[in-house]
């Protein structure tokens, strides 16, 4: 039986993205709306378990999910890292492998973009809001609407990402 | 009255709500999960045709 390095880390790299977009949905569509309510519902049982117990684990998973992705994916280009991240512009006029550079290299910036914001604007909010470091009312209340932007923004930034992850092999929809 | 039609779409429009100021077109479609998506899905068809651009096919 033979090893095939490529098909396994390609794997890998679906796996840690499923993880990564996962929690990112989650956050957005779920868990960001649910906290408002609960903060709404002044009768209801409130966020605190959510905050404390559901968002941390999440987190957890969240970045290094996105660090796992974007590794993966580095070591998936190999070679065709630089060609990627040059969007096929340093590939001679003619060359067959000049759409897949550019539809994978425009993934890559945005995967790359989305890791930034994620260990970024994200995390180092995050951490104030949650208390892992010590941040005032006004640092929190101002992080929360930084990491919720930016969190939006990772978002917007998956749909077109994903299009061209998809369509690097298999073609863009347009 | 083409402005009062132009405010009514601006302010029914689901990205775009009326502000506290009366500013109805400023508004960041980041706010809303229905806006983040249209502008997801918008950015995706502008990027195919400059991938398409990019690559000359």
């Amino acid at each position: 039986m033979d090893l095939n390095f490529l098909a396994l880390d390609r794997w890998a790299h679906i796996l840690a993205g499923i993880t990564w977009i996962g929690l990112l949905y989650y956050f957005n569509f779920v868990q960001v709306p649910a906290l408002a309510a609960a903060t709404a519902d002044k009768e209801g049982p409130g966020g605190a378990g959510i905050t404390k117990y559901v968002a941390p684990r999440a987190l957890l998973w969240f970045r290094w999910a996105a660090l796992a992705t974007w590794l993966t994916g580095a070591a998936y280009l190999a070679k065709g890292f630089v060609p990627a991240f040059t969007l096929g512009l340093t590939l001679p006029e003619g060359d067959p492998s000049k759409l897949y550079f550019a539809t994978i290299g425009v993934g890559a910036w945005l995967g790359t973009i989305m890791l930034l914001n994620v260990w970024g604007p994200i995390w180092q909010n995050q951490k104030k809001i949650l208390g892992i470091v010590p941040a005032t009312d006004e640092e929190k209340a101002r992080g929360k609407r930084i990491a919720f932007l930016a969190s939006r923004t990772n978002t917007l930034l998956s749909i077109p990402m994903l299009m061209c992850m998809g369509a690097a092999g298999h073609g863009l929809p347009f | 009255m083409l402005y009062g039609h132009f405010k009514k779409a601006t302010v029914e429009w689901p990205i775009i709500r009326p502000q506290p100021h009366g500013r109805n077109f400023k508004m960041n479609p980041l706010e809303t999960i229905k806006g983040t998506i249209i502008a997801g899905l918008v950015l995706s068809v502008v990027l195919a045709f400059v991938i398409r651009a990019l690559a000359g096919a």
